[in-house]
């Protein structure tokens, strides 16, 4: 019976495989004709970029509700496995926007690649793990032990050198490793390294694990701690101001939303969990999220020009930029300064 | 037996078994897909080796063999997406929709492992293009 049926099926299938091959070419360009534009925002699968998600599902559901296309744009999530990649996809225009680390930004100013940053994406979220069995609990212990970042134009190196200047002492007293994240926690296991310094949740995982406890997190250390902003081309800015001004709504009010309740964290980690964004698993990000509940924050993302320029000294300081970036060079808080409110309906 | 004869009982022959393959009910025992990260994993790579442990492209079909099961052998964690692997413990993805993904994988030299999730094998081309791939995959194991 179930081979009959299966049969049936198969014949359906192929009469409608010879139906659609029988279309007419001109059907065809007309339903892609219809297919509504998007802007494509690049982005890591990481809790820092969590208001992206959210942005683009709050967009996609009001477009939804309005049974017609997204005004001025709807809004793409495009996932990078990691920030060369993005940062090429971003100079060579493949996309219009991402979320980029603030010091790369400053970085490709300075090599007078168009970009601007319009938005802050979140704050906080860093951490330093060391081993629990290992009693650290202060820098003077790590004193000549290896400690792993993520690599030397990582912004986590520039909260690495702030914690160690803040106990008197200087990168120099440590001896730094570069390894991907992925590799830190069995790496810290393994006893290869004696600590290790990058942005969730590769801190929560090995302390969800139970051998790894955080030295310090920026939550407590520097709670305005910015490390991925919202940055899109200039011609983009030249082109769709409205769409820009839009996006950068969505992003700041995704932020305002998902620390306003701790309901709307469950729902941003459910939205973002899913294959279209992170495909993560969720109960992941929601430890991540919520020990403590502060780890990353997303409710302040107001462009401070006096943080952004402390960031750019101490870029050039730990020798990630090689001259300095006026704040108006690489920054429009003109969007900012022009933020309307969404209200956010997920 | 005449010629013609021959080649006529050599086509019903194929015509059955082409049929077969196309209509005959796809059965799997455990629709789980077992893959180990083998001990000494973490000190290979450590030491610089590039050998490949698990393949980097890991297809799975739905309703036939469509959870991801890693077991870590190793002595220390592995790094699967967000997920940490502690030594001895395993790891179950269930999929339930059809789609190419990466994960970051610390069992991989590359530190990516791509997952491709193809459509239940329903009856008919898909079934036989199912049957012949998994043939294929079968040989190619065999030789190897």
């Amino acid at each position: 019976m179930d081979i009959l049926e299966d049969g049936f099926r198969a014949r359906r299938q192929l009469l409608k495989l010879a139906s659609a091959m029988m279309l007419p070419s001109g059907l065809v360009a007309c339903s892609s004709e219809k297919k509504s534009e998007s802007l494509v925002v690049g982005g890591l699968p990481v809790t820092c970029n969590l208001t992206l998600p959210v942005a683009c599902a709050a967009k996609a559901a009001d477009s939804a509700a309005a049974k017609q296309p997204a005004q001025p744009l709807g809004f793409e999530y495009s996932k990078y496995s990691g920030f060369p990649e993005l940062k090429e996809s971003l100079m060579a225009g493949r996309i219009q926007a991402a979320y980029v680390l603030a010091p790369m930004v400053m970085d490709l100013v300075s090599s007078n690649i168009p970009v601007k940053v319009v938005s802050l994406g979140h704050r906080s979220g860093a951490v330093i793990m060391v081993r629990t069995d290992a009693g650290y609990k202060h820098f003077r212990d790590l004193q000549g032990k290896r400690v792993a970042i993520p690599s030397r134009f990582a912004v986590d190196l520039l909260f690495l050198r702030k914690m160690l200047l803040a106990e008197g002492m200087s990168i120099k007293d440590v001896e730094l490793v570069e390894m991907p994240p992925p590799d830190m926690p069995a790496a810290l296991y393994a006893k290869a390294i004696d600590a290790y310094c990058t942005g969730e949740p590769f801190g929560a995982a090995a302390q969800m694990a139970g051998y790894a406890t955080p030295l310090r997190m920026t939550r407590n250390e520097w709670p305005n701690y910015i490390c991925c902003v919202l940055t899109v081309r200039e011609d983009l800015i030249a082109k769709n101001r409205q769409a820009v001004q839009d996006l950068v709504n969505y992003v700041q009010a995704a932020g305002t939303w998902m620390d306003a309740d701790p309901a709307h964290r469950d729902r941003a980690i459910a939205i973002a969990a899913t294959k279209k964004y992170f495909n993560q698993d969720p109960k992941i990000l929601k430890f991540v999220m919520t020990n403590p509940s502060d780890r990353v924050t997303y409710g302040d993302l107001r462009i401070i020009p006096k943080e952004f320029d402390e960031l750019m000294q101490m870029s050039l300081d730990a020798g990630t930029l090689k001259k300095p970036v006026q704040f108006s060079q690489y920054v429009d808080d003109s969007f900012f300064k022009a933020v309307r409110p969404v209200a956010i309906t997920l | 037996m005449t010629r013609s004869r021959i080649l006529e009982l050599a086509a019903a022959a194929l015509a059955t078994v082409v049929l077969w393959a196309m209509f005959a009910p796809v059965s799997a025992g455990s629709r789980e897909q077992l893959f180990e990260i083998p001990a000494g994993t973490y000190a290979r790579r450590a030491a610089g080796d590039k050998v490949e442990i698990l393949p980097a492209e890991i297809r799975l079909t739905l309703g036939v063999k469509d959870v991801l099961v890693l077991r870590n052998l190793d002595k220390v964690p592995q790094t699967f997406g967000p997920v940490l692997i502690m030594p001895g413990q395993s790891f179950k993805m269930p999929f339930g929709v059809a789609g190419d993904v990466q994960f970051e994988c610390t069992a991989h030299a590359s530190g990516h492992m791509r997952i491709v999730v193809d459509p239940a094998p329903d009856a008919g081309w898909r079934r036989l293009a199912w049957r012949a791939r998994t043939a294929m995959q079968w040989l190619n194991t065999s030789k190897t």
